[in-house]
């Protein structure tokens, strides 16, 4: 039963699941996320049908009477829960002060009951009341779930303000909405990824991903395949531009009927006109004018249809132009080719008795017939490989969304009220990445015809490694020896340039933004500097403090070979430089 | 009609019996309508602290005065007031009011708030 007066503003709920049948809401004023947690998204049916009432313009009437139900019932789980309490457990005082709240809160129940146009709500409080006090009185009702008229009056109410809702859910309009659930991930360093949303679509998981939390080493290994895997991402987002950009072209260019198409007619058309006359038995005459005709009028539909597609706007949106080619191919043009055949098949006779001239003319239709066929398969090709690319890279989700035709399309009667996501299958993610959850309502048109909807709700959700982890990092560091170091250094330079790597331990915080921005790691610190100028690097060992990101360190470290002392700064950019080590940190390699 | 379980009928009964105790009161002073029968109802299953009711069948309104104190409306005009557990007049229905039980558990509802704005 939906129980009105409790509908949240939002539709979609957000919980991360911690353990098995536990789970903790995500606060409103809170929208980060565990980077590797399980998340449930739950669907406010109530809300929802709100939402789309208002947002559709249907259902305007009920949705008045909802607006004053609830109106009535805004204070409702406080009185419920004020008549909750123990009574006879309390003290006389405590009773009395415990009356007075319950009462202000019921008075001012009974004033919104007595605004004008809430007629029709005063009657049926009425009737529960009389209901209550008849079924009390002889025994007929549970005294433990409504153990006094107010508290089934106020139930009862709230049932009826639920009862509407589904009237208003199950209404014809209603019935015509479709819905979709999904989510992507934002993130930095590349295109949008679709997220699977288990129930809601087809899609297959991404890559198994789970951001560590205790990172107690780092290699160059592990830079390498940071390296590498990049370079592999780089060079299949240059594939996936560079096909996106031009597929419109390589659509048009790989219709070669059309050309053929176009001589045709003009061929057709002037035989009718010029050579037709010259034949002399009139009625061969016309039946060779009404074939001509038949064949030309089908030819004519095709070419218009073709031209169509060619002469499609460059700037459209790629996907709409691929939309475009799938609805024209799919509908008309695929039946073309056996349509002209069975026009020929059927004028076989007449074809035979032909004068040669015109006999070309019929093996000319044969050659633009085949080329159609062949463009078909072609440009059936082509949608189905750029259907694949899309996959797993999203330009423009909405419409991928639709061209992949993977997120499924609910009615009312059939929409889960649950959604689950699992972050570590979601692929890479570092902190700072967006999962981007959203609820679209499609209405009748835009379901038929395959179009993206209207987002009606929106949640972005910030993805952080939170409480205590550890994460490696690689820096270059300016060392400065103390000044009663005895190292070579001293005679040259007060300072030396060395590479140092980290195990930093961080703490993530849900609540603190500032925290999360400054970013504060603290943990210990190796770095190879060259104090004594031999030529080989010494071993320092040390502690070190990194803030904003760990853009800035400084720390204190022990140099084992000169057994001297030093202090040193680091200046990160957080710019990736090929083939330099620094600045990579180990926790966003990809496993 | 059930039974008045929780009315105390005066002059039969002594309403001081009930005005001397701590709990919510509803002072009919000229039957409308089911008014009797629904504050005994509604007396009889109170939400949280006890309720009663006095019923003055034929009410003087100068012992009503002097019992009660001043009354804001005119005596002939009130079918009932309700008293907070101080015995503080707290909400008059009048007569030519639509009395039923939204309007009788109001009345029962204001005289606890009083305790509440105390």
């Amino acid at each position: 039963m939906l129980i009105a007066g409790t509908i949240s503003s939002q539709i979609l709920q957000v919980y991360e699941i911690e353990k098995i049948n536990e789970k903790k809401p995500i606060e409103s004023n809170s929208n980060i996320i565990d980077i590797n947690a399980r998340i449930e998204v739950s669907i406010s049916k109530e809300s929802l049908i709100k939402t789309v009432s208002i947002s559709e313009g249907i259902n305007q009437d009920m949705l008045n009477q909802l607006d004053k139900l609830n109106f009535v019932l805004a204070n409702q789980i406080d009185i419920l829960q004020s008549l909750d309490l123990d009574f006879n457990s309390l003290s006389h005082e405590e009773k009395i002060a415990e009356l007075g709240k319950y009462s202000a809160l019921m008075s001012d129940f009974y004033s919104r009951l007595r605004n004008k146009g809430n007629e029709e709500i005063k009657n049926s409080v009425e009737k529960h009341f009389s209901s209550y006090i008849t079924k009390r009185n002889n025994n007929q009702i549970d005294v433990i779930a409504y153990p006094s008229p107010q508290v089934y009056v106020i139930k009862k109410v709230a049932e009826d303000a639920g009862k509407l809702l589904s009237s208003m859910g199950k209404s014809k309009d209603f019935e015509k909405i479709r819905f979709q659930l999904v989510a992507s991930l934002n993130s930095k360093s590349g295109y949008p990824s679709k997220v699977h949303v288990e129930n809601f679509d087809n899609y297959s998981e991404g890559e198994f991903y789970e951001v560590p939390r205790w990172v107690t080493t780092f290699s160059d290994e592990d830079i390498a395949v940071f390296e590498k895997t990049r370079d592999q991402a780089d060079k299949l987002n240059t594939l996936v531009n560079y096909n996106l950009d031009n597929v419109s072209e390589m659509l048009k260019s790989n219709f070669s009927s059309i050309e053929c198409f176009q001589n045709l007619i003009i061929t057709i058309d002037t035989t009718i006109r010029n050579r037709i006359s010259s034949i002399d038995d009139a009625q061969k005459k016309k039946e060779i004018e009404d074939f001509l005709n038949v064949l030309n009028f089908r030819i004519l539909n095709a070419y218009e249809m073709l031209n169509e597609l060619q002469s499609l706007n460059d700037g459209t949106n790629i996907l709409q132009t691929f939309n475009s080619y799938q609805e024209t191919i799919s509908s008309a043009i695929k039946t073309l080719p056996e349509t002209i055949e069975t026009i020929l098949t059927n004028n076989s006779v007449l074809i035979t008795a032909l004068p040669d001239d015109l006999v070309q003319i019929v093996d000319d239709v044969k050659t633009c017939n085949n080329k159609l066929s062949e463009d078909i398969e072609s440009a059936v090709t082509i949608v189905k490989a750029v259907n694949e690319l899309l996959n797993p890279f999203k330009k423009t989700a909405d419409f991928a969304d639709q061209v992949s035709n993977k997120v499924i399309n609910f009615s009312m009667d059939n929409l889960p009220d649950h959604g689950y996501i699992n972050l570590k299958t979601a692929g890479p993610r570092k902190n700072g990445d967006e999962l981007v959850i959203r609820f679209k309502v499609l209405n009748e048109e835009e379901s038929k015809n395959n179009l993206p909807g209207e987002t009606v709700e929106m949640r972005i959700f910030e993805l952080r490694q939170l409480s205590v982890y550890s994460i490696s990092k690689v820096t270059l560091i300016l060392a400065v020896p103390y000044a009663n170091s005895d190292v070579e250094l001293l005679d040259k330079n007060r300072v030396q340039f060395a590479p140092s790597g980290s195990l930093l331990f961080k703490f993530g915080s849900r609540k603190y933004r500032t925290w999360n921005y400054l970013d504060p790691g603290i943990g210990f610190n190796f770095s190879t500097p060259d104090f004594n100028l031999d030529g080989t690097p010494d071993i320092g060992m040390g502690i070190i403090g990194t803030v904003l990101k760990d853009i800035v360190s400084f720390g204190w470290s022990y140099n084992t070979n000169t057994d001297s002392q030093y202090w040193f700064v680091g200046l990160s950019i957080p710019v990736d430089l090929p083939g330099l080590p620094i600045n990579s940190v180990k926790s966003n390699t990809i496993r | 009609m059930s039974p008045l379980t929780k009315t105390t009928i005066v002059p039969t009964g002594n309403p001081n019996d009930v005005l001397n105790r701590s709990i919510l009161k509803m002072i009919i002073l000229h039957e409308t309508g089911d008014i009797v029968q629904i504050a005994d109802d509604l007396a009889k299953y109170p939400p949280n602290i006890e309720r009663h009711v006095i019923w003055f069948k034929d009410p003087n309104e100068n012992e009503i005065r002097e019992l009660f104190g001043d009354l804001d409306s005119n005596f002939n005009e009130i079918a009932a007031f309700s008293l907070s557990t101080t015995n503080v007049i707290a909400d008059y229905i009048l007569r030519n009011e639509e009395i039923g039980f939204a309007r009788v558990d109001e009345a029962f509802t204001n005289a606890g708030k009083i305790e509440f704005n105390r």
